[in-house]
């Protein structure tokens, strides 16, 4: 089968905007999407639980995702538009849950919800890559030390707990 | 026009390192299955043995074109990525 190539280059998508974050924590609805994998669940409610105790955030809605490697639902991404000031999403620690997530965001901040990604350290590049490549380059991003799925609970909570002050600072003006 | 052949082992390897680049932390890999050095056309075979997680890596459609847009932010040669991908032949 012949192959065609255009004579065009494709165009750089421009970049997308953040939405604004807000100057603190306290009051601010923190929802959460979990996409399913292992322990994303665990990490992300002990970090809004931690973000509620110390600043003063009020949990918001908990959105699961039927499968990691697909993006969330335009009903899904409705609900957390409405019930949130930001939104935790995760886990991003392999490479289609990777992509879904970052699609999920881009289109959550479009909507002016800001968000953080939970993500381990071996797909910072990827994660790049593919907010680069969805426009939105300059995506929040809290890292930890991969893995997230297949450890125990204790050492979940131990990094969830770890994130916390990078997330508030990735969340709040302020700090940013 | 006439094309030249393409050739497998003439791909710049940093064209190479940047789509391995994104497969390795799923433990994935590639291999050259065709290049058209003229076009720029880069085929590709996936590589997933050893792989435990085979769906953790990405679909073929994204692979192609997060690939791309990669190796064009990286100024490679490059204007189209086919991926061959066993996972829809098995």
């Amino acid at each position: 089968m012949p192959t065609i190539i255009s004579p065009v280059s494709p165009i750089l998508p421009a970049d997308k905007q953040l939405a604004p974050l807000p100057s603190s924590l306290a009051g601010v609805r923190v929802s959460l999407l979990d996409n399913s994998k292992a322990n994303a669940g665990l990490l992300l409610g002990e970090i809004v639980e931690a973000l509620a105790r110390q600043e003063g955030a009020v949990p918001g809605i908990v959105e699961r995702k039927s499968s990691a490697s697909i993006p969330a639902t335009p009903a899904a991404l409705e609900r957390l538009g409405r019930a949130s000031d930001l939104v935790l999403a995760g886990t991003a620690d392999c490479g289609s849950c990777s992509s879904g997530s970052v699609q999920d965001i881009v289109a959550l901040e479009g909507a002016g919800i800001p968000c953080v990604l939970l993500g381990t350290d071996i797909f910072d590049g990827l994660i790049g890559q593919l907010a680069a490549w969805r426009g939105l380059p300059d995506l929040r991003v809290a890292l930890t030390a991969h893995p997230i799925g297949g450890i125990g609970p204790s050492e979940v909570v131990a990094k969830a707990l770890s994130l916390v002050p990078v997330v508030r600072d990735l969340a709040t003006a302020a700090a940013s | 026009m006439d094309v030249p052949a393409a050739g497998r082992n003439s791909v710049p390897a940093e064209t190479l390192g940047v789509v391995k680049g994104l497969l390795l932390p799923d433990g994935a890999d590639v291999a050259v299955a065709d290049w058209d050095a003229v076009r720029g056309v880069l085929g590709l075979r996936l590589v997933l043995d050893g792989v435990e997680c085979k769906d953790c890596v990405m679909p073929r459609e994204h692979l192609e074109m997060v690939a791309l847009d990669a190796l064009r932010r990286a100024d490679q040669p490059v204007t189209a990525v086919r991926f061959v991908d066993p996972r829809e032949f098995s």
